[in-house]
């Protein structure tokens, strides 16, 4: 029996958006606007040795470093200050912005742009594009003495001992690749001054982000800038940390023209110069007793980060955490690198580390049943977590785990194991399940330690109720979910809620939209906020209540050892993926997705089937079609024609099913569901085309290039006859 | 940026300015727009006077005349793909071109002016053996299509004339076999395409065209290994089989790029030969067995 809040309504937003009707931040009308264009650098790597900086016509102003007030700091502040907002004399990363051009006609803005670009000098350096180039340390470190952003481990039991001990040792590589939004409109903003205030109106997913960023840069208390969200149709973690990168330079030239100024990036200029997925490489040394029972794995996973850090550290902690998906393993050791690149920082992507790791756990594990004879699924099922269960991180998985009665819908409605049996080995067709979980909100102790959010619900004068929160709609749904959970704790209709202050002059901070922590933390904070205001809604006047987040007292983090609860709660899912190869292109296709979540319990069954099916689609494509190369430093494709994602031909519909599992410290029972539900097709799809192609896969984007090498047994990336019980892992491949 | 545009009312005057001095002739704009490109909110930076004739009816025109199609050069694809006497061939090339919007204002006369290697509508008319009526004021005259189109963005066409139709003669198409490979499933640019159509009369292989795009500077099409199939029954073809692959292999000449590999266009292409040979022309040379 579905609980109430599950059953679906119409989305507050659903006709103002089908209809076109939303504007965006191109469409807002701005009195004396002028226009920005970033000038970039031109090269991957180098010290500049002259600007040569042209003539400006009038009414045309040129902002670099130099225009950052005295009391401001050259830096687009994220976790660190490394970033800066203008390179002044080394590059690190091809289009790294310069300056900023700033004036009232676009066309010229072009022109100076090309002249302003290709005025610059630069004494050039060897540049460092690849994991392997980055870990090689080539043309010299790009950041520290070692390239490494992060260098972190995290220890269970006696991996080392374990191995010595194992009967047999099973090694395998798997590499990803970037993989780029796509978010509707490219990254956007106008700032200007409003009441003495510096004010940017921008496409985001973290306001207070952009704020803390702008005001670090100017020097001003954070109080004394204003951010403003405006329609952000769709994320995916590109509206994370990047606005900061395109507000700091319009705020600085703002601060100093006084004028309105709109930066939007052209889409091309988006595709090139922005943030993708963090490519990865993860190592495994897995030791098996004499029952062929795992008992040891080492994990070395490296992360692309980039020229400079950005969240990478954060993502690597989620890509560690990650590395031995939804099976308990005695003894583990898991080592990350985020390790420096003259390439633009990697950045938050819907998963954050999990799709990576999860890519290369599940499909060992698929490997390793081969290498052992066994049954992919019933080698998962022998080490499946549980409730109880320790996590890597020595945590506890505290809620119960339904993965089985989830795995076996997903068997049952695919018809996998007829299929699996039936479709044989290397004949074309083929079947893949994946087995994974997302754990909720921030990594370790970022909830408690960093975000501290705080919610406050108003109770107008004319007796509705508004919320006062940061988080922002980006097509997940949010302002119908809020809405919901508020007005079914007040027992009133949901478009009795007030939801639509966005700015942050005017709301308390409750963290940023990202990380699948919308509903599950803030939601949370709405709920027990909104109790405090039940039967008070008659009450004359106006007024507030207010909610500040506390941790659950069982759960326990050390931050230095990486140890204990990395996550208050987990989102479960079991995706099933059957695929047909074409023997004459190598081209995959998608005959049938099967999925099953256990998200809590579902605050709205209509955006949590948005969810699903949106995940699984940008999720196939991350699997199979979407192929970012980067040569020198640059991206390859770089327009919508070669970049691909998928259209709405390109794969089947997706069978979903939601298994009810309330947790207690989640609004109406629910967890975060913005994740899983891309995390485990890759995986799912990636032990499908083995099956189909009858080889092992080792890498994302699986190409139809890709797999024409692995059938023509040309690739090199992949040992199949790797022998086992080999010397110490080799900490460096230099070879490219 | 201020581009000079000029409209002419009627081909007679459109071929008069040709003559006269350098434009661009532009109907659809879908591959002229995407070249001259600016950034969002500017106008295409068009680096040169550009002539609109997708407005003239003597070059919309679709007809049909003693077996031979005529395609009026600024037919869009919508109207060649719905009209009744387009070989099936080029219907199905036209059916996975781009997408809707861009098949309502794309033309074939465009196709060949930007004479891309990668042109898939282009594959299926050098499979069907058409020709291109090229105009100036001084008459028309009728080239092949293998001879307009000479490398990559490299035409035949002389300053002072214009694409005026194409002629694709009809009946030559009793069997065909037409495969795009493209990025992904719609709206997708190719990889590689394959187009081959034919007539069968007494189990034995008549007129034969068979196009391969993207696998070299322009699409690749051999008359020498045509020849050799012509009059061939399907064990005369089973014997050839080995040598017209290798033929074909040795003609391709494919490159790497942000679409695919090298690799991968020579491996597909040769898939594409088998499936051609050892599938397509049997079922149609032997009948069904």
């Amino acid at each position: 029996m579905r609980h109430k809040i599950t059953r679906e309504v119409e989305r507050v937003d659903a006709r103002i958006k089908s209809r076109g009707e939303l504007p965006y931040l191109a469409d807002y009308e701005f009195e004396d606007r002028l226009y920005a264009r970033v000038v970039r650098s031109r090269v991957a790597r180098g010290t500049i040795t002259a600007r040569n900086t042209p003539a400006l016509p009038e009414h045309y102003h040129y902002i670099t470093a130099d225009d950052i007030p005295p009391e401001g700091k050259n830096c687009v502040r994220m976790i660190q200050d490394d970033w800066p907002a203008f390179a002044e004399h080394e590059v690190r990363y091809y289009g790294e912005p310069l300056g900023l051009l700033v004036g009232p006609d676009r066309d010229t803005l072009a022109q100076l742009v090309e002249q302003f670009e290709s005025a610059v000098e630069y004494r050039e350096h060897e540049a460092a594009v690849t994991i392997d180039e980055g870990l090689a340390l080539k043309g010299g470190p790009v950041h520290g003495s070692d390239n490494l952003f992060a260098d972190l481990h995290t220890r269970k039991g006696d991996p080392e001992g374990a191995l010595k001990r194992s009967a047999r040792v099973i090694e395998r590589e798997f590499r990803t690749a970037y993989q780029e939004h796509v978010y509707i409109e490219p990254q956007a903003l106008v700032g200007t001054r409003e009441n003495g205030m510096v004010t940017i109106y921008i496409s985001t997913q973290c306001p207070f982000y952009v704020r803390k960023a702008v005001s670090t840069a100017l020097g001003l208390p954070p109080d004394d800038v204003a951010v403003v969200q405006t329609a952000t149709g769709g994320g995916f973690g590109g509206k994370e940390n990047y606005p900061d990168v395109v507000a700091v330079p319009v705020a600085i030239a703002v601060a100093k023209i006084d004028r309105p100024i709109e930066l939007i990036l052209d889409r091309m200029e988006d595709l090139k110069y922005t943030s993708k997925r963090h490519p990865s490489r993860v190592r495994y040394r897995v030791g098996l007793d004499e029952t062929e029972r795992i008992i040891a794995v080492d994990v070395d996973m490296v992360l692309e980060a980039g020229a400079y850090e950005s969240s990478s550290r954060v993502v690597l902690q989620r890509g560690m955490f990650s590395s031995n998906s939804v099976y308990e393993f005695p003894n583990v050791h898991v080592r990350g690198r985020a390790v420096a690149t003259n390439n633009v920082p990697s950045d938050a992507f819907r998963g954050f580390g999990a799709p990576q790791g999860l890519f290369a756990a599940e499909m060992l594990m698929t490997q390793i049943a081969r290498v052992i004879g066994l049954d992919e699924l019933t080698l998962k099922q022998q080490h499946l977590l549980k409730q109880g269960s320790p996590t890597l991180t020595n945590g506890r998985i505290y809620e119960e785990v339904k993965l089985p009665e989830m795995l076996e819908h997903v068997r049952r409605v695919s018809g996998y194991d007829h299929k699996r049996a039936a479709y044989g080995l290397g004949l074309g067709r083929g079947i893949g399940i994946s087995l994974f979980k997302h754990g909720s909100a921030f990594t370790g102790n970022g909830e408690q330690e960093i975000i501290k959010a705080r919610v406050r619900i108003r109770k107008r004068a004319d007796g509705r109720p508004e919320l006062l929160v940061a988080n922002v709609e980006i097509g997940q749904g949010v302002l119908t979910t809020f809405r919901k959970i508020v007005a079914e704790v007040l027992d009133i209709p949901y478009s009795e809620v007030v939801y639509d202050n966005h700015n942050t002059s005017q709301i308390p901070d409750s963290g940023p939209t990202c990380a699948s922590r919308s509903v599950a933390i803030v939601g949370y904070l709405l709920q027990e906020a909104a109790k405090k205001l039940k039967g008070r809604l008659h009450e004359p006047g106006e007024f507030e209540v207010e909610q500040v987040y506390e941790h659950p007292a069982h759960l326990h983090w050390d931050a230095e050892s990486l140890n204990g609860d990395a996550y208050p709660s987990y989102a479960w899912g079991v995706n099933c993926v059957e695929v047909e190869v074409d023997r004459v292109t190598y081209e995959v296709n998608v005959v049938g997705v099967w999925t099953a979540y256990d998200v809590g319990r579902a605050i709205d069954e209509g955006v949590i089937r948005g969810q699903i099916i949106g995940g699984a689609i940008q999720g196939l494509g991350y699997a199979g079609l979407e192929k970012l190369e980067n040569a020198r430093g640059r991206f390859l494709q770089h327009t919508m024609a070669d970049y691909c994602i998928p259209t709405s031909l390109d794969y089947p519909n997706v069978d979903y099913a939601l298994f009810d599992n309330p947790y207690p410290y989640g609004p109406f029972g629910a967890k975060g569901a913005g994740e899983v539900v891309f995390d485990g097709i890759a995986p799912a799809f990636g032990s499908a085309v083995q099956q189909a192609i009858g080889c092992e896969i080792a890498q994302l984007p699986l190409t139809p290039e890709y797999i024409s090498e692995r059938v023509h047994g040309t690739d090199r990336t992949v040992h199949t006859q790797r022998k086992t019980h080999t010397a110490e892992p080799q900490p460096v491949a230099s070879s490219p | 940026m201020s581009a000079e545009w000029i409209r002419p009312r009627t081909l007679q005057e459109a071929l008069a300015i040709r003559s006269a001095r350098h434009v661009r002739p532009l109907a659809g704009a879908t591959d002229l727009y995407v070249r001259y490109r600016g950034i969002a909110g500017t106008l295409p930076a068009l680096s040169e006077a550009v002539m609109y004739i997708g407005h003239l009816n003597e070059l919309t025109a679709i007809s049909v005349h003693e077996h031979q199609l005529r395609i009026g050069a600024a037919a869009v694809y919508t109207d060649v793909a719905a009209h009744p006497a387009t070989p099936g061939i080029l219907k199905n090339a036209i059916a996975e071109l781009g997408a809707p919007a861009l098949r309502n204002v794309g033309t074939l006369g465009g196709n060949i002016g930007n004479a891309s290697p990668a042109a898939d509508a282009v594959c299926t008319l050098y499979a069907l053996d058409a020709q291109v009526e090229l105009a100036s004021l001084g008459g028309a005259r009728r080239v092949p299509i293998d001879a307009v189109i000479t490398g990559p963005g490299q035409t035949a066409i002389a300053e002072d004339e214009l694409i005026t139709a194409i002629l694709v003669p009809l009946g030559y198409d009793s069997f065909s076999f037409y495969r795009k490979v493209g990025t992904r499933r719609a709206n997708a640019l190719s990889k590689l395409a394959f187009a081959a159509c034919g007539e069968v009369e007494d189990y034995t292989l008549g007129h034969l065209g068979v196009a391969i795009a993207a696998v070299g500077p322009t699409v690749i099409r051999s008359r020498e290994l045509e020849e050799r199939m012509r009059g061939a029954d399907g064990r005369k073809i089973a014997n050839l089989r080995n040598e017209l692959i290798a033929g074909y292999l040795a003609l391709v000449a494919p490159i790497s790029d942000q679409r695919s590999t090298a690799q991968y266009r020579r491996w597909v292409t040769e898939n594409l030969l088998i499936e051609f040979l050892d599938r397509c022309l049997p079922s149609n040379l032997n009948g069904p067995q």
